[in-house]
């Protein structure tokens, strides 16, 4: 857990957290202490979130998350593979966007990419520094996902191609 | 007496070192043809966040030509073969396919390879001794970055053949991306028979984009950089794309008004920022595998350019 708090947490750990803080109320409460103490220590600055907004953004997030699983597996799927196993995939990225938050709050927002298992990004929200300090969560229209989507993808088609080769220098 | 004794230890630890360094260097040339030149068939997953993939590979070597086909096991059906630098997508036809899509390859592309053997002025090498990977005797190299403004590596090399078997992208000691062969069959015949193993009611597209030489001027100007990162060739006034070699990192420009919120984020080792442009209406972005701080400094950095 303290792993991490501090980002040291490898993805299957962050995993296997998430599941555990999903079904104990108590280790729940360790955590956002743990979280709440961590931010204390950082800060340079005011703490952006109090223990009990921690809270309340982790059930505000579970909340959303039971309702997206819920709406995909009512909705109508003519192929069943085109959303496989989001809600867990929505749950990690989500939790972590928010308690990741301490880490960069110094003098960004911060947001965080919840994809599905078909790398299209099905939902992203962003914390704001906005009025006294509070962030502020928002998902982003389809636009900006769809945006945010062509960044990546072309990002990750150049880095696929033969490159050492192909640096140059402009002239100005 | 004495000195000449001294003399003697450290011309024995330069010998050492010298071959050692060799060592590295066989090994990571022996990776190098092994990707290209053995026929191999197996599965690999691959993590990136939340991201998991499971990918059948097959590769044929083949009168001095590469073939080789992806076929994703997980979501929608997808196939990427490739015959040396041509590289076709393959979707199951459908009314409203999606191209747009991602092709999570992890290291293991024609790229990685050629890379990393080109990338040793900004690595450190370091061999740690042997491991066991799906089932094959491996041997485990470590590739730490010279400044933390960039991740590292670690990797799993066939011992029997230098085949990738098993990568880690590394921060310190947390792993952000993980590529891994599953099962894997080396050194027999492999068929790649056909355009698809999917059939005949597919539709396809080419993946890369073509590098079309720097003729465009940039529409924007980079005042920092980290060390060894150099521009690759771009076909879009709008974006750049840089690299170390092995790490790499693209930045976009829009002069219109701002599509993204500002924001920090990351998707495994992806890094992802976006910023008001300095003195022009417009936003930047910056997407790539170095650190966060990494890509804030070169975001900062960005000024649009006027000619």
């Amino acid at each position: 857990m303290s792993a991490y708090v501090d980002g040291e947490a490898s993805e299957i750990e962050v995993h296997r957290l998430l599941r555990e803080l999903d079904s104990e109320q108590g280790l729940k409460k360790s955590f956002l202490s743990f979280q709440h103490i961590h931010n204390v220590v950082s800060s340079k600055e005011s703490v952006a979130l109090g223990l009990d907004q921690h809270e309340a953004l982790f059930e505000r997030i579970s909340g959303a998350v039971q309702a997206e699983a819920a709406h995909n597996a009512g909705a109508d799927a003519p192929i069943a593979w085109q959303k496989p196993a989001t809600g867990f995939a929505v749950a990690a990225s989500l939790v972590a966007a928010v308690f990741m938050g301490g880490d960069y709050m110094e003098a960004d927002s911060v947001g965080a990419v919840a994809e599905n298992q078909d790398e299209a990004i099905s939902t992203i929200m962003v914390a704001n520094q906005s009025r006294e300090n509070q962030p502020e969560l928002r998902e982003l229209d389809e636009d900006k996902q769809q945006k945010l989507r062509e960044y990546l993808n072309q990002h990750d088609r150049m880095t696929r191609l033969k490159r050492t080769d192909q640096t140059v220098n402009y002239q100005k | 007496m004495r000195a000449i004794q001294h003399i003697g230890v450290l011309a024995l630890c330069m010998m050492a070192a010298s071959s050692y360094a060799d060592e590295v260097s066989d090994w990571l040339e022996k990776m190098g043809s092994a990707l290209r030149e053995q026929n191999y068939e197996g599965t690999f997953t691959y993590m990136r966040g939340s991201q998991f993939e499971t990918i059948r590979v097959m590769h044929q070597f083949a009168d001095g030509s590469e073939y080789e086909r992806l076929l994703n096991l997980n979501g929608e059906p997808r196939e990427v073969n490739r015959h040396d630098d041509e590289v076709i997508c393959h979707h199951v036809n459908s009314p409203a396919p999606v191209f747009d899509h991602n092709v999570p390859l992890g290291p293991f592309s024609n790229a990685f390879n050629e890379n990393l053997i080109n990338s040793q002025a900004m690595y450190r090498f370091s061999l740690l001794g042997k491991d066991r990977i799906a089932d094959r005797s491996a041997v485990r190299l470590q590739v730490v970055p010279r400044f933390n403004d960039r991740f590292g590596y670690q990797l799993w090399l066939d011992e029997a053949t230098g085949l990738l078997l098993q990568s880690q992208l590394v921060q310190r000691n947390r792993v952000l991306e993980l590529f891994q062969f599953s099962n894997i069959t080396i050194g027999e015949t492999v068929e790649l028979e056909g355009n698809s193993s999917l059939g005949n009611d597919t539709v396809s597209h080419e993946l890369y984009p073509k590098l079309v030489g720097a003729s465009v001027k940039p529409g924007l100007s980079v005042s920092w950089l980290p060390d060894g990162f150099k521009q690759v060739i771009v076909q879009d006034s709008n974006s750049l794309h840089f690299t170390d070699g092995l790490a790499a990192f693209s930045i976009f420009i829009e002069h219109s008004n701002a599509s993204l919120p500002e924001m920090t984020t990351h998707r495994g080792g992806t890094t992802v920022i976006t910023r008001t442009l300095k003195g022009a209406a417009g936003q930047v972005t910056v997407v790539g595998e170095v650190p966060i701080k990494t890509a804030r400094k070169v975001v900062e950095s960005v000024e649009p350019m006027i000619y």
